[in-house]
């Protein structure tokens, strides 16, 4: 492998580690994802 | 050197303008795809007119929109707007209160903001190879790569920019306090106070007038910045955007999830906390935004608990589709029944419109349930209540529902869970504050509090949304209120109650 090809290979890692990172994240911090009637309910009595 | 540099170029303003259109396509919709084009199909023509006639202004042009893509999308808003709050800001966030939880987007928002960025990188970098080959071209000489000590300076000089940009956020991300201008706190009140929403808009502004009027001995003095916003959401959000930009409100205290809603966002941007009492959770970030009223879910274990105790084994449920926090309040009870062994046997809803319920009553009947839970709002409820009486059905409960009945002695019997009112001097002072109106009591005291907690951050001298993240508990006048760390609801445990003698009464 050439020293370019190298070099790719390390940016996709990067940009991949990156966006699984982001979807973590994401992932943790989504209402919808942690509450059961989070999704349902969206206006209001109160 | 020169066609390579240009067709890299080309290519990473190409794939970062896709980026860019993927993640518009959340914010502008279709629209995106027009930005989309523009994007691409210029810095086409421009670099097809510079092969053709090696135009100054071509170039330029090219360049121009090069900066574009970089700055605009890649910095400002792939870098700034997106990564580092995510990356950064939650970051920061688990450290200290003082930095608020970044509000995220969808995934697909996140990540294609985040390749936005580092496509903006080759953006940029290509371009400068692109630069640099033109000159060598111009001036008839060779391009050669740069050498180590031009390496050397470019690694530097991205360190210092990394660390320069960190800093920046870590600075502007952070609340701090800052004294109140003239030594005057503005508070929002965002209600309706016409509408269908009208009592519980009033209510909710009767209570934040009394707390304001119970302040004695403050240091700051604290204004009341009417909001009124009708009873649409649409036309809500101009009204609060007034009162958030002109105004210039220090902090809002709201009532009604459904305008809760509209305003949170508009908080968030203006770093101004809103507490709401509003039962839709998710309105409750935890960083400007929390809500104070018993969730759905607190109201439904309450409401099943009741059932149970009264060896209630089968429900029937009539519920209006609108607003649809009592489909919240549906939703909950019936994910907590099918827990405790309570069966749903029937379960119909209705729209706004529906004026006549016998043939639903009739087929919730044939079911033969043990109760039937009747929850919708007015003139609907009462109309409901009604044509089950005339069918002798006196076995029906509720969610919050019957206080807010212009008809109660319809509901004579009937229980319900709502807030924790022990305090019947609290009750009693509004009714006699303001004889002949109907009010909405569930909601008062967290409106009362509401304002409290404001004030209280002012007194103590901390920003008003740290203090808020702060808390986890306190001695609300509906009885204790807690908070989870980083949560952005106050929880409550409701009560049952009863309409006795046609006024709303505690149970137990």
């Amino acid at each position: 492998m050439t020293n370019r090809t190298h070099g790719w290979i390390l940016r996709a890692v990067l940009i991949a580690a990156v966006l699984g990172g982001a979807y973590m994240i994401v992932e943790r911090n989504s209402p919808a994802l942690n509450s059961s009637t989070a999704v349902t309910s969206s206006g209001a009595f109160h | 050197m020169l066609h390579k540099y240009a067709r890299l170029s080309l290519l990473s303003v190409a794939l970062t303008a896709v980026m860019i259109t993927f993640n518009h396509v959340y914010v502008l919709g279709p629209e995106a795809f027009g930005l989309g084009a523009v994007l691409f199909v210029v810095p086409v023509a421009c670099l097809w007119w510079f092969r053709n006639t090696r135009s100054p202004v071509a170039f330029i042009g090219y360049l121009l929109m090069n900066l574009w893509i970089v700055l605009g999308f890649g910095f400002m808003k792939g870098l700034w707007g997106i990564a580092l709050p995510l990356f950064a800001g939650t970051f920061l966030a688990s450290l200290s209160t003082a930095f608020p939880r970044p509000t995220l987007g969808p995934y697909g928002f996140e990540a294609s903001g985040i390749l936005m960025f580092i496509g903006s990188l080759f953006v940029a970098y290509y371009a400068s190879q692109f630069v640099r080959a033109k000159r060598a071209a111009s001036n008839g000489v060779r391009l050669e790569p740069a050498g180590p000590r031009g390496q050397v300076r470019l690694v530097t000089s991205a360190v210092v920019a990394v660390v320069a940009v960190i800093g920046a956020y870590v600075w502007v991300d952070q609340d701090r306090w800052t004294a109140p201008t003239d030594g005057v706190v503005k508070i929002g009140v965002i209600v309706p106070e016409s509408g269908p929403f009208a009592i519980l808009g009033n209510s909710f502004l009767r209570a934040v007038q009394v707390a304001q009027r119970d302040l004695r001995g403050t240091k700051y003095q604290y204004r009341l910045v009417m909001v009124d916003v009708g009873s649409d959401p649409r036309t809500a959000r101009a009204a609060i955007q007034h009162a958030i930009r002109v105004d210039r409100v220090d902090a809002i205290v709201g009532g009604i999830s459904l305008f809760g809603q509209v305003t949170k966002p508009l908080a968030t941007a203006a770093r101004i906390p809103q507490t709401c009492v509003c039962s839709v959770t998710i309105i409750g970030d935890g960083a400007y935004n929390f809500t104070n009223i018993p969730t759905p879910d607190a109201e439904a274990i309450r409401w099943v608990e009741e059932a149970r105790r009264r060896s209630i084994t089968t429900v029937a449920i009539l519920s209006g589709l609108y607003p649809p926090s009592i489909q919240g309040h549906v939703t909950a009870v019936k994910a907590e029944a099918a827990r405790q062994g309570v069966r749903i046997v029937s379960d119909q809803t209705f729209d706004t419109v529906t004026t006549d319920f016998r043939s639903m009553i009739a087929r919730a009947r044939a079911d033969r349930p043990d109760v039937y839970y009747v929850e919708a709002p007015e003139p609907a409820l009462d109309q409901l209540a009604q044509q089950l009486s005339e069918a002798r059905i006196h076995n029906f409960a509720s969610v919050v529902a019957p206080s807010l009945s212009t008809r109660p002695e319809l509901f004579e019997g009937t229980w319900y869970t709502d807030s924790d009112l022990r305090d019947f001097g609290f009750k009693t002072r509004f009714e006699r504050l303001y004889p002949g109106t109907q009010f909405a009591t569930h909601m008062m005291p967290y409106a009362y509090d509401d304002l409290n907690l404001i004030v209280q951050a002012y007194e103590s001298g901390r920003n008003p949304a740290v203090y808020l993240r702060d808390i986890t508990r306190y001695q609300g006048t509906a009885g204790p209120v807690t908070k989870a760390p980083g949560s952005g609801n106050f929880e409550s445990m409701p009560a049952v109650w009863t309409i006795r003698n046609g006024k709303p009464a505690l149970m137990d």
